[in-house]
């Protein structure tokens, strides 16, 4: 399997010398690609600060992060956007679609900004809007939409494009249940029909029971890892609150 | 106590986002103060008794101009202070959750308010008093008159007027803060705007067809000044500046219902780079600020019209004076109802042949008009002067007069036969239609008496402000012996000190009508005085051109510097989000540089093309008045528009990076 992302020993210190917090305390792990990875853990934990550091928005203290074979903690900032660019996707808690946009405006940015010819632009978009079904809301604008279409025109942004890595904080962290289960069922379309990698980081059992594999991480460093292998998703899902409830978390509120 | 350090804290701390603010206000004052300080400028000038008399004019129209000056730098500023309250909406949200009131919210808006119209008056009166300095050589350059010596100019009355007058737009504005904070729910400071506006004309059809309504609009305003000229009436004028302004409305108003669709055309502007979402910015600013652009496209019209033909129109207003003013001075009667005995007594009474040679001539009308002659020979300059005037008579003057008046101007008189007559005409415009009329006609019928024609002279028989004699005709003396004068003339070629009889006669003039009886009025007008009046005339224009125009220029250039920062802080999350998505920085700065850009140059484009047509029919007007040249005013106008608007777009465009970066 190719190797798409790989992070050593990381660490990032917030704060100055008297008040210092380590918010990622030496992680190591590899994705491949074609993996959905989730990242579970509590409040605090470090998740959105490891997703901030390996999407370029942050940089780590110390340690390397390698992408597509790319080190990039040490790019420079012109290498860094242009990378981000062309190889990343990415997926925010709260949507963050451009408010002044429609749904088709937004996605077609993530296109126009790399380049990319008109007729292909049109042409993916199209494509991309039917696998996550949202042709209709195209000429809407965030307001006009809800939640979970919202969520699901980023997430169209952020994969139509064929990043070689999608990061996803907390992607159905607004939804209801339903709009969760629409949303996670293109995950795993993607991630099967286009072979995507995707990165979720997630507080929600169930939606990490759609990953192939789960790493804990607590107080900025993983505890344990899950791999789903051939189980099905229900069994997956088990095994997950038996690791919540095993270390000392309740399996209804999941941590 | 509190409330003020707050209120200094918060003014030190949001400095930047004031500046523009700060600056704009400042400026005013400086120019507010330095063009009332005319009086005191006035002491250190050689001016005339008569030029003091219009410097004292001029005072009197700048007084009136600045209240209305004052009105708009009045809604400027109550404006400009409404965006930078919006841009606070959640500071202020904060104060309130914090439990403060509403009251002492708006006392630390009074605070601020207060110290930074306190600020900028000193500060504009600082930089005030150094323009004022430089004015004054301008004002001497204008007048053309000589700086007597070198003095420090500072008008305490206008220091105290500016400081009034702003004073009174500082509480105003303090009042509109009160009432805006008290209006305003808890929830409204909280929650931005985050809808789009809609969209005003929904239909891209319909918005075009008012848009080509616009062109139309504004075409026919262009079509009927160019046709019918600037003087031609001034409904006709006013119609044309009314279709004018519709016109520019409806043009901004159209554009955004169309301009996004247009561009959505042109796949390879549309889908490069971020120009979806730069369009989109672009679309939604003009379709809520169409208002506003209107008003500033108007004002910057105005400005580029009046700073750059203000300028033509004083030379042209000050060349072709020569032809007018043939004599130093000449003084007349018309006659009303005394005889004319009387009158030529009265003449002599003044006592002013001492001042050198001198003609008395009358002059008298015939029964035909003047345009009963032309008829069938005038072209179109000349039916411009003709107009209105079809019954006016046509004016005799004996044949020694003739030779008279042309020698007493140096000239050798045209040699006329027994009977023959001559025409005079002292009218550029109507040259043309003379030498029509004297080539085909060998006699001329004057009073049912037939006379010989000589041929025309482009000459005047009197000193005056501008030329008025259309057509005068010298016709051998006795011809005239037994009609009554209706008018009785002297005219004079000083010896011997010029100054002095110029300022004489003035004050003989000024003094003479105030006592005589209303019967008979003293027409009196010096070669000096005509120069002076056009001077003085011109110089009227050119100052309240360059005092309106700058103003108006600031004032448009300010409303679009904040119109663009106060969301500034809106379309910071914007750009955050653009940059993660992976939009470089250098493209973010790009994209706020067009946006920027393309908002300050859609008014100014449009005032501009207005300009240029404005410019011409101007030009035009004036060409017939003397020759003229737009080239190098224009140029100047240019510089100072690059200068000022160039520089409150450049202040916008770093501003509005530093705000993002915070
Ligand atoms: N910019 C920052 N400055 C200082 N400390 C920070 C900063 N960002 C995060 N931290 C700290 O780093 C730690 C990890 O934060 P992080 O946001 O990664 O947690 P998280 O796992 O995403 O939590 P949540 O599930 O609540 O989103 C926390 O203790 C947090 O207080
Ligand atoms: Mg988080």
């Amino acid at each position: 399997m190719q190797n798409i992302l790989q992070v050593d020993h990381i660490e990032k210190y917030f704060g100055n010398k008297g008040n210092i917090t380590k918010a990622l305390n030496d992680i190591s792990f590899k994705v491949d690609k074609g993996e959905f990875v989730g990242i579970m853990g509590p409040s605090g934990s470090g998740k959105t600060t490891l997703l901030n550091c390996i999407s370029t928005i942050d940089t780590v203290t110390t340690g390397h992060i390698t992408i597509n074979g790319k080190d990039i903690t040490t790019l420079k900032r012109r290498n860094l956007e242009k990378f981000r660019r062309d190889e990343l996707g990415f997926i925010f808690q709260d949507f963050n679609l451009l408010d002044t946009l429609t749904a088709y405006e937004n996605i077609a940015l993530a296109l126009s900004i790399q380049g990319e010819k008109p007729s292909k632009i049109q042409s993916n978009l199209q494509e991309i809007a039917e696998k996550l079904e949202i042709s209709s809301v195209l000429d809407k604008f965030p307001y006009e939409m809800s939640g979970g279409q919202e969520q699901r025109v980023a997430s169209a942004r952020a994969i139509v494009a064929n990043p070689s890595l999608v990061l996803a904080d907390e992607p159905t962290g607004a939804l209801d249940s339903k709009s969760s289960r629409l949303l996670l069922e293109s995950f795993e379309k993607l991630n099967k029909e286009l072979s995507t990698t995707i990165l979720m980081v997630t507080h929600d059992a169930f939606t990490a029971s759609y990953s192939n594999r789960i790493l804990f991480i607590k107080d900025g460093k993983i505890f344990n890892e899950l791999i789903k292998g051939n189980d099905s998703r229900k069994a997956f899902f088990n095994r997950i609150i038996e690791v919540i409830t095993l270390l000392g978390g309740d399996a209804n509120d999941v941590f | 106590m509190m409330y003020s350090k707050l209120s200094l804290r918060n003014v030190k701390r949001s400095f930047k986002d004031y500046a523009i603010y700060f600056l704009t206000i400042t400026f005013a004052v400086s120019l507010f103060y330095s063009f009332n300080s005319l009086t005191a400028q006035q002491a250190m000038l050689k001016l005339s008794n008569s030029q003091e008399d219009m410097v004292q004019d001029l005072i009197y129209t700048i007084g009136i101009i600045s209240i209305f000056i004052s009105t708009v730098l009045a809604f400027l500023i109550i404006f400009a202070n409404s965006f930078l309250v919006k841009r606070r909406k959640k500071e202020l949200g904060m104060y309130m959750t914090l439990g403060m009131s509403k009251f002492n919210i708006s006392k630390i808006l009074v605070m601020e308010t207060f110290f930074i119209g306190l600020v900028s008056l000193l500060v504009g009166l600082g930089l005030g008093t150094i323009l004022s300095q430089g004015l004054s050589l301008l004002t001497a350059a204008l007048f053309q008159v000589d700086i007597q010596e070198y003095t420090f100019v500072f008008s305490t009355t206008a220091m105290l007027k500016t400081i009034l007058y702003f004073g009174i737009i500082f509480l105003i504005v303090m009042l509109f803060n009160v009432i805006m904070i008290n209006r305003y729910k808890l929830i409204d400071l909280f929650i931005a705007n985050k809808k789009n506006q809609q969209v005003k004309l929904k239909r891209t059809s319909t918005a075009i067809g008012v848009f080509v309504l616009s062109l139309l609009l504004i075409g026919s305003a262009y079509f009927l000044m160019l046709k019918y000229g600037l003087f031609k009436s001034m409904n006709l004028l006013w119609t044309s500046v009314g279709l004018g302004s519709i016109g520019t409305f409806l043009f901004f108003f159209s554009l955004s219902g169309f301009l996004l669709n247009i561009a959505k055309k042109n796949e390879k502007l549309y889908y490069k780079n971020i120009n979806i979402f730069l369009l989109r910015q672009i679309n939604s600013k003009v379709n809520s600020t169409f208002i506003s652009m209107t008003i500033i496209c108007l004002m910057l019209f105005f400005t580029i019209g009046v700073l750059s033909t203000g300028f033509s129109l004083k030379n042209s207003l000050e060349k072709d004076l020569t032809v007018t003013t043939p004599y130093d001075s000449t003084l007349s009667f018309f006659k009303y109802e005394e005889s004319v005995e009387n009158l030529e007594k009265k003449l002599e009474e003044l006592n002013v042949k001492q001042y050198g040679d001198n003609i008395t001539f009358k002059e008298y009308y015939s029964d035909e008009s003047i345009s009963s002659y032309l008829k069938g020979y005038t072209d179109k300059q000349a039916e411009s002067v003709l107009e209105g005037k079809a019954s006016a008579p046509l004016t005799l003057i004996k044949r020694s007069s003739y030779e008279g008046l042309a020698r007493l101007q140096g000239k050798d008189p045209v040699n006329l036969e027994q009977n023959e007559v001559l025409i005079l005409t002292n009218q550029k415009d109507m040259k043309k239609t003379m030498k029509r009329f004297v080539d085909n006609n060998k006699s001329i019928k004057i009073n049912h008496k037939e006379y010989p024609l000589s041929g025309f002279q482009f000459m005047s028989v009197r000193t005056d402000k501008s030329a008025k004699d259309t057509m005068i005709v010298a016709l051998p003396d006795q011809a005239v012996s037994e009609m009554e004068p209706s008018r009785i003339s002297l005219n004079i070629q000083y010896e011997g000190e010029a100054n002095k009889a110029d300022q004489e006669l003035y004050n003989l003039i000024e003094t003479y009508n105030k006592n005589a009886d209303k019967n008979t009025y003293l027409l009196g007008m010096t070669k000096t005085l005509v120069y002076e009046d056009a001077t003085g005339t011109s110089t009227m224009i050119v100052y309240i051109g360059i005092y309106l125009g700058i103003i108006f220029l600031i004032s448009s250039a300010a409303i679009l510097a904040l119109q663009q920062l106060s969301e500034a802080s809106d379309n910071k999350v914007r750009y955050d989000l653009l940059k993660k998505i992976g939009v470089t920085q250098k493209e973010v700065n790009q994209s706020i540089f067009k946006q920027i850009f393309i908002y300050f140059m859609m008014p100014l484009s449009l005032a501009i093309i207005h300009s240029i047509f404005g410019i011409k029919v101007v030009n035009r007007a004036i060409m017939s008045a003397g020759e003229s040249n737009v080239f190098f005013p224009s140029l100047l106008t240019a510089g100072v528009i690059i200068v000022v608007y160039g520089g409150y777009f450049l202040a916008t465009y770093s501003g509005y990076k530093s705000i993002l970066k915070k």
